[in-house]
């Protein structure tokens, strides 16, 4: 990957504000709010402790306790950013302890608008420089406490492997943490030279793994207090479906079953625990209303799509239908398309070509399906309401637990577990699985932990899109391709959000043809364009892990469009 | 209805056609096993029994009465479980979600076959998913793990 048709992963990082994939254009908005914000109260737990920023403390235990506003969900940043703060701390790695920080301002995101969120593949290079800083700034005062008992200079203090050093005189950090935590932080600190680096860039086995190899790691779905109860929620077996109305008798009379409440979402079965309540949830009668998405079905929607791939520019497609329509496919055939590249005349290549292939690819509408299935568990108390969840999206889980509890959003506490993965699935503009489970727990007023199936996940929605892409390639004398025509039919995941403004230009979503529109293998090429149809259906669709390349790289990569070699003719 | 889980007896109350995965989570306190799937398809619940791997989700209780159930946290008490230390030596784990039932079925596989192949690795594991995608490390570990459990610390 070092030519110039290939940047390099380097350069894509340094850059990755701007061109690292869609969630982080997304985020960045001009002139919005950064990371500013009042550091949260760190309490101590045992001892004197010094805490020189939101980042981490020094315990008088020697413990360097790393704050991880960044959720862990298997990327490795639970070993990462605290790889960060040892390197410039001058830290014993063996003193390293790690906790996700709670939500507050300060933990927000350098790239994302100062929103608490993990996605993007932007936890470490997002968090370079935040990191590193935080622990030269916690360095530096524990080296002028050093000086100060030493009766030297700053500079004549070194530091290792979490203590400092003079001459033959030597101090361990946590008998530095009282005297350091009196002191008043620089603003900024020099870092060390790259070259000096010691523990960035080094194989560094994971801090997780004692936890995760004995059952002790606490995913989401693992926490448990006494009183808290369990709720299996039934949902409409359609998207925009409504109750009607229900009977909960003989769910009621599941043994272990403790309520049936109705959320917006639809109808909690609450129980002693999870077995209950699924079979309680299985023992409902609903009489659902179904809504315009009744007679949506997968069949008719590819054909629908297959045909907009017909259609370059702007022009609508003529329904050829026999009535009666449902008004569902009727507005997805009339999705007008747009134009996300124009380069040259496209057909004047096709038609020089010494040959043409055709290819379509159709790919499915896809859910994340984390191992750990969705769960939140929510406990609102007097002026103040508890989250448990395996969450990408602090900020907005805690925005909506507020409004959904009359509270402020700093009276929502979010407890953030490890995930069993997530892949986009557990940040999403609506915050579903967090917002559900707070109305669940308030309806029921007690306790409550909501636990999806696997068949609820499934079934749950936010897909990636389902996409067809139609391309027409022109193949010059040496059987290289010579003109690239390339349309592309899928569902918006920015539209109707607060990231559309930013992020859909002339109607194109760019999360939809990256990896497409700016594919090396065309941009070379003189006649090229690449047409987009984002028609709307009703199920809703979310960033799913490397989002639009999810579909763009496989096709783009496949033999038959990248030469069109056993391509359809 | 009396368990043995671990090697103590626990009394639980719970109907006997109840999923012996959320008796050990909901009902005895043991999370560490854990819910994937709930029809026996992704290895997750996996917990031994009589030394033989089982998909907790799907056992009634009725069926391990008089049996020996062994769960993660049941392997050791300090993770030094031969397979827990190969499996920390190659840093296996990601999210580890399905670690726990990966780990119990290698136990179970080197329990019935000391110096195994790449193939039966596959094989016996085939049934346990995992979303990180960490099948490499595991076979690895499992190779591991056998060198373990047989004295032989070869690096």
């Amino acid at each position: 990957m070092t030519t110039d048709a290939h940047p390099s992963r380097r350069d894509f990082l340094k850059t990755g504000a701007l061109l690292g994939g869609g969630l982080v254009i997304a985020f960045v908005v001009p002139g919005a709010r950064r990371f500013a914000g009042a550091q949260p109260a760190i309490r101590a737990r045992g001892g004197a402790m010094f805490a020189p920023n939101a980042f981490l403390r020094v315990g008088s235990d020697d413990s360097v306790t790393v704050l991880l506003a960044h959720s862990e969900m298997g990327q490795g940043i639970w070993t990462a950013l605290p790889m960060l703060i040892a390197e410039e701390l001058d830290a014993d790695w063996s003193k390293i302890k790690v906790e996700h920080a709670p939500a507050a301002p300060v933990y927000g995101s350098p790239v994302f608008a100062g929103m608490q969120i993990t996605g993007g593949s932007s936890s470490t290079w997002s968090e370079f420089d935040r990191y590193r800083q935080a622990g030269a700034t916690a360095r530096t005062l524990l080296v002028q406490a050093a000086a100060e008992r030493f009766g030297v200079t700053p500079a004549a203090i070194r530091t290792e492997n979490g203590a400092a050093i003079a001459g033959n005189q030597s101090v361990r950090y946590g008998e530095l943490a009282d005297a350091a935590a009196k002191l008043r932080a620089p603003k900024t600190v020099p870092l060390k030279d790259p070259k000096d680096w010691t523990i960035i860039g080094k194989p560094t086995r994971r801090l997780d793994t004692a936890e995760k190899i004995t059952g002790r790691a606490q995913f989401g779905i693992d926490v448990q207090f006494e009183g808290l109860l369990t709720a299996v929620v039934a949902r409409s077996p359609v998207f925009g479906g409504k109750v009607k109305s229900f009977d909960a008798s003989r769910a009621m009379a599941v043994p272990g079953v403790r309520k049936v409440v109705q959320v917006p979402t639809g109808i909690a079965v609450v129980a002693d625990h999870f077995w209950a309540a699924k079979l309680g949830r299985d023992a409902l009668e609903i009489d659902w209303d179904l809504g315009p998405n009744a007679n949506l079905e997968s069949t008719a929607l590819r054909e629908a799509f297959g045909r907009l791939a017909d259609f370059t520019g702007a022009a609508a497609p003529e329904t050829t239908e026999t009535p009666p329509v449902p008004p569902w496919l009727r507005d997805i055939a009339a999705t007008k398309g747009a134009a996300a590249v124009r380069a040259g005349n496209v057909a004047r290549g096709l038609d020089n070509a010494a040959k043409t292939v055709e290819a379509e690819y159709a790919v499915p509408y896809l859910a994340h399906a984390p191992m750990e299935p969705l769960n939140c568990t929510v406990r609102i108390g007097r002026g103040k309401c508890e989250v448990w969840a395996g969450t990408q999206f602090q900020t907005l889980d805690q925005q909506l637990a507020a409004g959904i509890t009359g509270l402020k959003p700093e009276q929502v506490e979010i407890h953030t577990t490890f995930l069993g993965g997530g892949f986009g699935r557990r940040a999403n503009p609506t915050s579903d699985f967090v917002a559900e489970a707070v109305q669940v727990a308030k309806a029921a007023a007690a306790p409550v932990k909501t636990v999806w199936t696997r068949e609820d996940d499934i079934r749950g929605g936010y897909y990636r899109s389902a996409f067809v892409h139609r391309a027409r390639i022109g193949l010059g004398a040496d059987g290289k391709p010579a003109a690239w025509q390339h349309t592309l039919v899928g569902q918006s995941i920015m539209a109707g959000t607060m990231m559309e403004a930013m992020m859909v230009k002339d109607g194109v979503d760019a999360t939809s043809v990256e990896g497409v529109s700016d594919s090396p293998y065309l941009k070379d090429l003189p006649n090229h364009r690449v047409d987009l149809h984002s028609p709307q259906t009703g199920i809703p669709v979310l960033w799913w892990r490397s989002v639009g390349h999810t579909h763009t790289a496989f096709v783009m990569e496949s033999r038959a469009a990248s030469d069109g070699g056993g391509a359809r003719p | 209805m009396q368990l043995n889980i671990n090697g103590t007896t626990r009394d639980v109350d719970a109907p006997p056609d109840m999923p012996l995965l959320w008796v050990l989570r909901d009902l005895v306190g043991l999370t560490g096993t854990k819910f994937g799937c709930g029809i026996a398809q992704c290895g997750a619940c996996t917990v031994h029994l009589d030394g033989a791997p089982l998909r907790s989700c799907v056992t009634p209780i009725s069926a391990t009465a008089g049996k020996a159930i062994t769960t993660i946290e049941g392997l050791s008490a300090d993770g030094s479980h031969p397979v827990q230390r190969a499996w920390t030596e190659l840093d296996v784990v990601q999210c580890g979600y399905c670690q726990s039932g990966q780990i119990m079925s290698a136990v179970a596989l080197l329990a019935a076959k000391s110096e195994p192949s790449d193939a039966d690795i596959d094989a016996a594991l085939s049934g346990n998913i995992c979303r990180c995608g960490t099948y490499q490390r595991i076979r690895a570990a499992v190779h591991r793990a056998a060198e373990l459990r047989q004295g032989q610390e070869v690096t």
